[in-house]
């Protein structure tokens, strides 16, 4: 691999041309999430974040648009970014499920939950359907072992998942119908809480409050998917949300 | 204990350090050798690797000896066992995922993570899984490759690229589990100071493309040198395979660049075995063409013109040594009787001799090391980054590091402005007045009290406009304010040149000359007029280099009798009559003379080709052949007359250049000799005392950064401080030639030449009209002849009536309309063309990128690829105005040539427009007439 360039001395102005993935108001955004900070450089996560929101990934012009923002470099917006796994370096589903498969969860059918959802959405662990709709994840411990099997969509937590649960809450999300977790929150795309994360404690200029698309707290609703199929097992709800 | 001092005990010996020292420095100056990878001597610590974990008595854990000042009292034990099973531990750790390629990597023999692993490491591993793997060896850039395999994940590059150069495109990635190496996608690793990543590298992950699979270490040999590119001089060691240079690494040296050298200076030693080297004298035959021929009758013929010629001009260039320097003025001054003698080419409109006002010294009065204690620098001139680069560096560190502030005055956006505390956008010619203003109205809160140190630091930035308003106005700065001055010339033999008089009004030592001779645009001027007979041209290239190309062309149109002495066959050596090969930097014993005034020395490592010598010997010779016999056998017969001749270099010792062959062995513990008392015994292996680095041949290590201690060690046993001359006494007052300080309270200067632009902001358009430096009527002021003037406004422009640039392979613009080289588009008289014409008088303001058409770098394989493309940069209302956006290509006519250049938009002065002085397929100087030239831009 050979690279074709002309020197410049690392002259950020010279770099290649690139796409601003911002929008005038993801912009407007974007400008206020800097603004939160004494020094831009600051901003680096959140403004990933944003990125998130808007490409359904970190892509590569994202991290450009990102990189001249606050006056790093490319590279070291990638150092920073794909250190944390919440940041998808790569297309993603609108929604991830990640599956549990430590050793409670296993004990109590993890990997029965992993074929069923191999075969629901057609295809193995660590890939993203052919319709970009779902991502399917294999995890390590969620920490809610006591509600094993664990899964998460879009870290929000269910517990004891059979089989057939999980495959009533894919038919569910794909219907496009609401689901809530087992703390009673609705499951978000992943585009929704890229921007949440984003935006948490910014607010956009001539605006009264923060903007977030939900209040954490205060407004959870009782879960609408707990099947009563099996005994319950007590949690305090609420405590466990992702 | 008092004065900063402490007593601590290393391995049961006592030793007294300064207080906050590194242990690990400390350690390895008593000779206790600690083992390290991320620490380097010239970044911070991070203590990343865990390999300089000691035992420190009172402490519940080891502790990393890079990141753990000395105290007082402190007992250190690094032979401890606890230590050693830590410091085999990480070795054993590390070559868990490193590959077995010691075979085939370029690394092997002088790599510190082999040579550590036989002193330090486990005889063998326990890992049997499979290793970690990454594609082989990346292309990261045209000069840096990579294998990511073989990091050990010091972040030395990292903290390399991010602290000291500034341009962080190397970064490690995926932190955590799968940390590794890497650029972005595929942008390239495009800073000019990648090659020192290679250097530090403490394995065979980054490599150099062009020494790759090349030599291994103990099959070179190696000679000390300098850089002969510009005028930082850094240090450097030239290392040659059969014959051949084939790498060149930095030298540290803390007064000059420190541990580093610029891509260009590293990767630029091509040149010197390109085969199209001159190597033997040539004749022009009455046939018109070149004959090679023997030293004996090329001599002859010069010498039989020089005896009856009366007027002779004689360029010299600023690539040579303080010796051919010294040479060519005593030529010129004493054998030939004449004063028209210079060696400013692309700096012509440089006065350096109006800085002797200060001090009686032509040159600076700061040194490199004068930037890191001053409260305040003032940078008036070029973007060091693209001419000086290692200077750019030094500057970097003084104000990121020391604290210094940065007063940048430019026409146009640098490299600087970036970390500048104010930024002054003047206009073209408007820094004197810009200066000016610092010095009347010197704002303390701008730039510190009067009195605390400052530095003013000129240099020539546009080659064609006179510098000399300029230097007067930072001289009387400098003087008002009881600050030094740093002179930065271009090239690495620029200040030598000034120095040993090879100047039209200086004689060796800053004397002045009884009289005054002409200048290069002087003598060029002669021999156009047919006014000269006799053109001696030494190592001079002004055709490539002279800031008037017409001029240059009727100069050599006029047939005057030419001589070159030269490296290769330029554009200017194919006008000669008689030419001689002159031998490069690398096969030669010289010294050069830096910004700063320091000499530094070369030793010859690799044969000039053919019968090529050196310039002085050539001069010499000539003298010779006049019966002026010098009786100069050596360079050191030429340094024993340049100080019993030179005032200011009478006391210049040049006894420390053979303390380079002093042994460093002297207090020095080699990791493959272990120190009973020390160290722990190694077990003999295949290539256990094998005198790593000790090559025979090589006077001292010079391959590697391997192992640090000679880095360290390096700085006392084979120190290269160079000499910087003391000055002659002041002159007195009476001859000043600078004002003098006005009453306090007067008038701070023209306000509206000044604005301050604090870092952050942009800069304020200006008004619309053009307020450069010097009135557009006297623009061609020095050329006589606009006879058969045409402006562009006049012609309307027509196509068909302006010769059209083609930017041809040799790199001159070719004419294809009519030749005279008095045509010109625009004459003295005209006004500027109104808006709604679409086209506009700027003021030419030009400059060197690192990466030009040099006569040096272009036959540098390495390095000829990377240079930019040209282009014009216009301020964006002006470019509006015009009807010209970012990548539009406009026309650029000047001195009756017209190109085509492709638009960028910057950060400009109004009214100016910056074109790079010479890339692939342009030479600005072809658009350039007279001084201070002007320009006209349009939409094709
Ligand atoms: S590439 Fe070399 S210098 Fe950079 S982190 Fe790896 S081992 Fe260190
Ligand atoms: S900064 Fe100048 S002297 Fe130093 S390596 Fe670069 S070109 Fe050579
Ligand atoms: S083992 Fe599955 S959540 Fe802990
Ligand atoms: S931790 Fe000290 S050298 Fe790396």
């Amino acid at each position: 691999m050979t690279r074709r360039y002309q020197a410049t001395g690392g002259d950020i102005d010279e770099q290649n041309g690139y796409r601003n993935v911002f929008d005038d108001e993801q912009q407007a955004w974007a400008d206020a999430i800097v603004a939160k900070y004494p020094n831009p450089r600051s901003a680096v996560l959140p403004l990933l974040f944003l990125v998130q929101s808007v490409e359904g990934y970190v892509t590569e012009d994202g991290m450009r648009t990102v990189a001249n923002m606050i006056g790093l470099t490319p590279a070291q917006i990638l150092a920073s970014g794909s250190f944390y796994t919440m940041l998808k370096k790569q297309p993603q589903g609108e929604y991830l499920i990640s599956v549990c498969r430590n050793i409670s969860c296993t004990h109590r059918g993890a990997y029965d939950v992993i074929q069923a959802l191999s075969e629901r959405l057609g295809t193995d662990a660590g890939n993203t359907t052919a319709d970009g709709r779902f991502t399917f994840e294999t995890a390590e411990c969620l920490a809610t072992c006591d509600g094993a099997p664990s899964i998460q969509i879009n870290y929000d937590d269910f517990y004891d998942v059979t089989p057939q649960d999980a495959v009533a809450l894919v038919d569910k999300l794909e219907r496009g119908e609401e689901v809530r977790s087992a703390a009673g929150e609705r499951v978000r795309t992943v585009r929704e809480i890229s921007f949440e994360t984003a935006t948490a404690g910014a607010r956009l200029p001539g605006t009264a409050g923060d903007h977030r698309a939900r209040t954490v707290g205060g407004e959870a609703q009782p879960s609408d998917f707990l099947p009563d199929s099996r005994p319950k097992l007590s949690h305090d709800e609420g405590s466990h949300s992702g | 204990m008092s004065d900063g001092k402490v007593t601590l005990t290393i391995n049961g010996h006592d030793v007294e350090a300064e207080e906050n020292r590194l242990l690990i420095d400390v350690a390895e100056e008593l000779g206790v050798y600690v083992p390290r990878f991320c620490y380097h001597p010239g970044m911070k610590s991070v203590a990343v690797c865990r390999m300089c974990l000691v035992k420190v008595e009172g402490s519940r854990k080891l502790l990393p000896a890079c990141a753990t000042p000395v105290t007082d009292g402190m007992v250190v034990d690094t032979v401890d066992e606890e230590a050693v099973d830590a410091q085999e531990g990480m070795l054993e750790f590390l070559l868990i995922n490193h590959p077995l390629d010691c075979p085939i990597c370029d690394r092997a023999g002088e790599c510190p993570l082999q040579d550590q692993t036989y002193k330090h490491g486990p005889g063998s591993s326990r890992y049997i899984e499979p290793k970690r793997t990454y594609e082989k060896a990346l292309e990261i850039s045209d000069l840096v490759v990579l294998d990511r395999e073989r990091c050990v994940l010091c972040w030395r590059c990292v903290r390399f690229s991010e602290e000291i150069a500034g341009d962080a495109f190397i970064q490690l990635i995926d932190r955590g589990a799968g940390t590794q190496v890497l650029t972005f996608k595929d942008d390239p690793f495009d800073s000019y100071f990648s090659g020192n990543t290679i250097q530090i590298c403490p394995v065979g992950a980054l490599l150099s493309k062009p020494y790759r699979f090349v030599s291994r270490p103990w099959d070179l040999t190696s000679a000390p040198s300098v850089c002969s590119y510009c005028a930082v001089g850094c240090p450097l060691t030239n290392e040659a395979r059969a014959e051949k240079v084939v790498r060149c690494q930095a030298l540290p040296n803390e007064n000059v660049n420190d541990f580093w050298v610029c891509d260009k200076g590293r990767f630029g030693y091509h040149y010197v075995s390109s085969e199209e080297r001159l190597a033997s004298p040539l004749v022009r035959t009455d046939a018109d063409e070149f004959e090679a021929t023997s030293w004996g009758r090329a001599l002859d013929v010069v010498t039989g013109r020089l005896r009856t010629a009366r007027r002779i001009g004689i360029i010299a260039g600023a690539h040579l040594t303080t010796e051919d320097a010294y040479a060519v003025s005593k030529l010129a001054k004493k054998t030939l009787r004449t004063s028209d003698v210079d060696s400013r080419l692309q700096d012509a409109g440089a006065p350096y001799e109006r800085a002797a006002a200060l001090s009686g010294v032509a040159g600076s009065t700061a040194t490199l090391n004068d930037l890191e204690s001053a409260r305040t620098i003032v940078w008036v001139g070029p973007d060091p980054k693209e001419v000086l680069p290692v200077l750019y560096l030094r500057l970097r560190k003084s104000v990121l590091e020391e604290g210094a502030k940065l007063i940048v005055v430019s026409p146009r956006r640098i490299s600087l402005d970036a970390i500048a505390t104010h930024v002054i956008r003047c206009d073209v010619g408007g820094e004197a007045e810009a200066v000016d203003g610092l010095t009347w109205g010197f704002d303390t809160a701008v730039a510190g009290d009067v009195g605390d140190p400052l530095v003013v630091c000129w240099g020539p930035s546009s080659p064609g406009r006179d510098e000399g308003p300029i230097v007067d106005a930072v001289v009387a700065l400098a003087r008002n304010k009881n600050a030094k001055l740093l002179v930065c010339p271009p090239h690495a033999g620029s200040q030598g040149m000034i120095d040993m008089g090879v100047h039209p009004s200086l004689d060796p030592g800053y004397t002045p000359s009884d009289s005054r001779g002409k200048d290069t645009r002087g003598i060029l001027q002669a021999a156009a007029a047919g006014e000269l007979d006799i053109l001696l041209l030494i190592g001079a290239d002004p055709v490539a280099d002279f800031p008037d190309g017409g001029l240059v062309a009727r100069a050599f149109g006029s047939g005057v009798f030419t001589v070159a002495v030269e490296l290769f066959p330029t554009e200017s050596v194919a006008h000669a009559d008689v030419v001689f090969p002159s031998a490069a930097y690398a096969e030669r014993e010289g010294t050069f003379t830096n910004l700063e005034r320091r000499i530094q020395k070369l030793e010859p490592l690799t044969a000039p080709p053919g019968s090529a010598s050196e310039p002085w010997r050539i001069c010499s010779r000539i003298a010779h052949g006049l019966g002026d016999d010098w009786g100069w056998a050596g360079f050191n017969d030429v340094w024993t007359e340049i100080r019993a001749t030179v005032p200011t270099h009478a006391h210049v010792d040049l006894t420390w250049a053979g303390q380079e062959s002093r042994p460093l062995s002297l207090h020095y513990e080699s990791p493959f000799q272990p120190d009973p008392t020390h160290g722990r015994s190694v077990s003999a292996g295949p290539g256990a005392g094998y005198p790593k680095g000790h090559r025979s041949g090589a006077p001292f290590h010079t391959g590697q950064n391997w192992p640090l201690s000679w880095e360290l060690r390096g700085f006392e046993a084979r120190q290269r401080p160079g000499i910087i001359p003391s000055r002659p006494p002041e002159p007195p007052a009476g001859d000043d030639p600078v004002s003098p300080a006005p009453a306090p309270g007067a008038p701070a200067g023209d306000d509206a030449a000044l604005r301050l632009i604090p870092r952050t902001d942009t800069p304020a358009g200006g008004d619309a009209s053009l307020r450069s430096g010097t009135p557009l009527s006297s623009a061609f002021a020095s050329e006589a002849s606009p006879s058969s003037a045409k402006g562009w406004s006049r012609t309307g422009g027509e196509d068909g009536d302006s010769p059209e640039v083609k930017a041809g392979k040799s790199g001159v613009p070719e004419r294809s309309g009519e030749s005279s080289p008095a045509a010109t588009w625009h004459s003295v008289e005209d006004e500027f063309p109104s808006f709604s014409e679409g086209r506009r008088s700027f003021v030419l303001y030009t400059g060197r990128l690192l990466y030009d058409e040099g006569a040096m770098v272009s036959k540098t394989v390495a390095l000829k690829s990377l240079a930019r493309r040209p282009f014009v940069e216009l301020n964006e209302e002006d470019a509006k105005e015009l009807g010209l956006s970012e990548g539009d290509e406009a026309l650029v006519g000047g001195n009756g040539v017209r190109a085509t250049l492709e638009v960028r938009l910057g950060d400009i002065a109004r009214g100016a427009v910056f074109i790079p002085y010479d890339q692939p397929g342009w030479r600005a100087n072809s658009i350039i007439r007279g001084v201070n030239p002007v320009v006209e831009v349009r939409h094709p």
